[in-house]
């Protein structure tokens, strides 16, 4: 099956008249790197929360290995292992008092529950580029941004998910920081077949790590495509302009700017 | 001088090692901006500035904010500097709407910008969204409200840390046309970014951190 996450016609509105998202469609292939791009305020989380079930579409569908999902409580275990979901804000999704153990240990637990296979913490903390088992005992608290996106990731891979989605979790992290969660997400691609859906606003991370890109404007996918057309040869107007912004910053910055290329 | 430090250091109780700051010096209507790795110290050097009480220990030749010893400051400041912290988009209070929350800082401010609806255009923000809870907005709106609650008293400094986190490439742009009408107004932009392509937007000096 080559297409592993699928939006039919997903509408959503908040308050019963504005419209969040509208009649969006799209298709996340196996094996591959979609990002999904916009402006603020343009549905980009939205979309995230009602593929991984916190929020119900308005209607729509979101088929998941062709199957149809419905919300978090309506899903299977299989299903909600499979598709992880990795929050923007590293603070707020791990508990400070705990330790990177214990954190990691309770998807584990749930999975030899219910008899499902399971990366072990220590393997899934090196695939994070957090080796050594002195890191199991740390407690959140005492990691940086960047340690604790990288437990966020580890714990994300435990239940041997086939896609994860990730919504701007590169966004409160330094360059250096940023790179190495791209690089650490391209490896796991290539090495597991692990599918991603990430949402970024990170140039680096959308010339060197993604292949497809989505943008997302006012709650419509105006533009779909492989990155290297959309990046270069953007056909809609509202693309062009995103583009334009990007280079106007980054142009302009302090970016190394070997790592990127000029658009035609 | 806005702000004036030498041989400042700063470390957090408990810590044996400190964190030595480079000499800085930041003049009304300038921005000095603040990069380096995660964990070099740019948030600490931060909340040891301008944290009402700083968990920790500083030492420093000479550290004067609005030209009052660091040691003196206090609730004086409070008209004067206005401090946006990391994440501050997850500080807003999630019982009143935007608008309510706008009203209410206006309310505590001494000499208030007249309208501060006023800056939405500037921002990128739509007017309905005063009438909506934090929870109905999304983090790029909430970092823009944020930093425009921060700017309804006026400040003479403006202290922002990692104020492009959630922002795209269109509304970052509008942010930094926005600091930078701040600027020509006078107030003095202290800031911590990674992202290089904002800072340079604004940075009239840029200090890089290195660890230690």
């Amino acid at each position: 099956m080559n297409i592993l996450l699928e939006a039919v016609g997903l509408n959503k509105k908040f308050n019963g008249n504005t419209t969040v998202l509208n009649n969006v469609c799209l298709k996340i292939r196996r094996g591959g790197i979609a990002a999904l791009i916009g402006e603020s305020g343009g549905g980009k989380t939205t979309l995230c929360r009602v593929f991984t079930g916190l929020e119900k579409a308005s209607s729509g569908k979101v088929l998941f290995k062709g199957k149809e999902l419905g919300t978090l409580r309506g899903r299977s275990f299989d299903d909600c292992a499979s598709l992880q979901y990795i929050f923007q804000d590293p603070y707020a999704a791990l508990e400070e008092e705990s330790t990177v153990s214990s954190v990691l240990q309770e998807p584990v637990n749930m999975c030899s529950r219910r008899g499902r296979d399971y990366m072990p913490p220590q393997e899934a903390l090196t695939w994070a580029g957090l080796a050594g088992a002195a890191f199991l005992g740390r407690k959140i608290k005492t990691l940086s941004g960047g340690q604790r996106q990288r437990v966020s990731l580890a714990r994300s891979l435990i239940t041997r998910p086939d896609l994860i989605i990730a919504d701007e979790c590169t966004a409160m992290l330094d360059a250096q920081a940023a790179a190495e969660i791209g690089r650490i997400f391209k490896k796991l691609n290539q090495k597991l077949g692990l599918s991603f859906l990430i949402v970024t606003h990170d140039a680096q991370f959308l010339y060197q790590v993604v292949d497809y890109i989505y943008v997302l404007h006012e709650g419509a996918i105006v533009e779909a495509g492989p990155k290297d057309r959309v990046l270069n040869i953007p056909s809609a107007g509202y693309t062009r302009e995103y583009m334009e912004s990007m280079w106007e910053i980054e142009g302009g910055g302090l970016i190394e700017q070997d790592h990127l290329c000029q658009p035609q | 001088m806005i702000v004036e430090l030498r041989k400042f250091k700063a470390r957090h109780g408990g810590q044996a090692a400190w964190f030595n700051y480079p000499d800085l010096e930041l003049e009304q209507g300038q921005c000095v901006v603040l990069m380096g790795k995660t964990g070099c110290g740019k948030t600490t050097l931060l909340n040891a500035l301008f944290q009402y009480s700083f968990p920790g220990e500083v030492d420093y030749e000479k550290a004067e904010i609005l030209g009052v010893d660091w040691r003196d400051r206090g609730k004086n400041s409070y008209g004067l500097v206005s401090y946006m912290p990391q994440y501050a988009q997850s500080g807003l209070n999630p019982s009143l709407t935007v608008g309510e929350q706008i009203d209410l800082v206006r309310r505590c401010c001494f000499h208030p910008v007249e309208n501060p609806y006023a800056y939405f255009e500037e921002l990128g923000l739509k007017k309905d969204i005063t009438e909506r809870y934090p929870f109905e907005i999304s983090g790029g709106m909430k970092q823009r409200v944020a930093l425009l609650l921060g700017f309804i008293k006026k400040p003479a400094l403006f202290v922002l840390d990692e104020p492009s986190s959630a922002l795209d490439y269109i509304t970052l742009i509008k942010t930094v046309n926005f600091l930078k009408r701040r600027k020509e107004e006078s107030c003095a932009i202290l800031m911590v970014s990674h992202h290089s392509g904002f800072a340079a937007g604004i940075a009239d000096k840029v200090k890089v951190l290195r660890e230690g």
